[in-house]
């Protein structure tokens, strides 16, 4: 009877922690970036348990022909398994003003263990002359 | 035996107590920028993942930027949204409200006029005609849009993939854009948001 006990409770267990685990997506990538260090004083992090998934590895921005901003961040994840985030892209002005506020949606990606993502967007008009990336852990619901 | 009896009534009746507390939905106003993800279908923020992508990807296109300043100089092309087509099994979907937004991060970007285009119109109807002809011949159309006022259309389509297996569902749907230049007949910019989609059914339960 206590065998069977512990059977179950055993089988239970490797049931509960199957249902937690996804699939390590870690690979191999070649590459010779460095962390961008100019960047720092301009990270806030304002969640520590998302900061040991995720780094970021430089931010690019240019002016196009037309005069629109095209941005670009550079991450990476930390982590051996699929991170969902959401990330949403704020324009500002050369006075600091901000673009449309509310106007762009947050958008949701997934980043594989140990993968480089650039997340890509353009300024809604050409006065756009600053830009700020906010990223969360995607909210399940 | 007794005590068991108690114990049990005890539990029965704070169940129904703190079942009590439970008076109705939960109802809380949200940020309509917020990503939801609730079902498989094309909700709000698919939509609204479309439409940066796609806008995004219009505006930094250096292929099309630079025929734009080829063809037209300083001038500002006037562009026509025509139909996002619904290919997808939800007929539902409001897909004129996709190109409003669209046209409104279009306008705002100030690189085209943007027009209303009057799809009775016959020279409408047999331009899109002919766009939808995979064999359509560029010249055909630069005859009949050498009336238009519009030097582009823009049309969409919107495809749904359904993939199952019983345990899995996979959902997979993929808005196109083409943008026609009426004056060369020719497709000047075309891209594809794609977005997909699982729903898997838990290991335990029914």
């Amino acid at each position: 009877m206590k065998q069977l006990l512990y059977t179950l409770f055993a089988a239970s267990l490797v049931l509960c922690l199957a249902g937690c685990q996804t699939p390590r997506t870690t690979g191999m990538e070649t590459g010779a970036t460095v962390v961008d260090q100019a960047l720092a004083p301009f990270l806030v992090v304002n969640d520590n348990t998302m900061a040991r998934y995720l780094v970021v590895r430089s931010a690019n921005a240019n002016v196009r022909q037309d005069g629109l901003l095209f941005a670009q961040l550079e991450i990476q994840s930390l982590a051996k398994r699929d991170y969902a985030f959401q990330y949403q892209f704020v324009w500002l002005d050369a006075t600091g003003m901000e673009l449309y506020p509310g106007k762009r949606a947050a958008q949701q990606n997934i980043i594989h263990g140990g993968e480089v993502l650039r997340l890509q967007a353009v300024s809604p008009d050409a006065s756009a002359k600053t830009f700020i990336v906010r990223i969360r852990p995607d909210i399940r619901y | 035996m007794k005590t068991s009896h108690i114990l049990f009534s005890i539990s029965c009746g704070l169940c129904i107590l703190f079942g009590g507390c439970v008076s109705g939905p939960d109802i809380q106003r949200t940020r309509p920028d917020d990503v939801r993800t609730l079902t498989t279908g094309f909700g709000a923020s698919d939509f609204q993942q479309c439409t940066n992508q796609m806008v995004d990807s219009m505006l930094s296109s250096q292929g099309l930027t630079n025929k734009l300043a080829k063809q037209f100089g300083d001038k500002t092309p006037v562009l026509a949204f025509g139909l996002i087509e619904n290919r997808s099994y939800n007929l539902g979907l409001p897909l004129d409200s996709l190109g409003d937004s669209v046209k409104i991060r279009l306008i705002n970007s100030g690189k085209f006029d943007v027009v209303e285009m009057d799809m009775n119109d016959e020279i409408t109807q047999n331009i899109l005609k002919m766009m939808d002809n995979p064999g359509y011949n560029p010249a055909d159309v630069m005859n009949v849009a050498g009336r238009a006022v519009q030097d582009y259309i823009l049309r969409g389509y919107l495809i749904e993939l359904q993939e199952t297996n019983g345990v899995v569902k996979d959902v997979y749907y993929k808005l196109t854009f083409k943008l026609f230049n009426m004056r060369t007949g020719k497709i000047d910019w075309m891209d594809e948001a794609e977005i997909r989609k699982t729903a898997k059914r838990g290991a335990i339960g029914w």
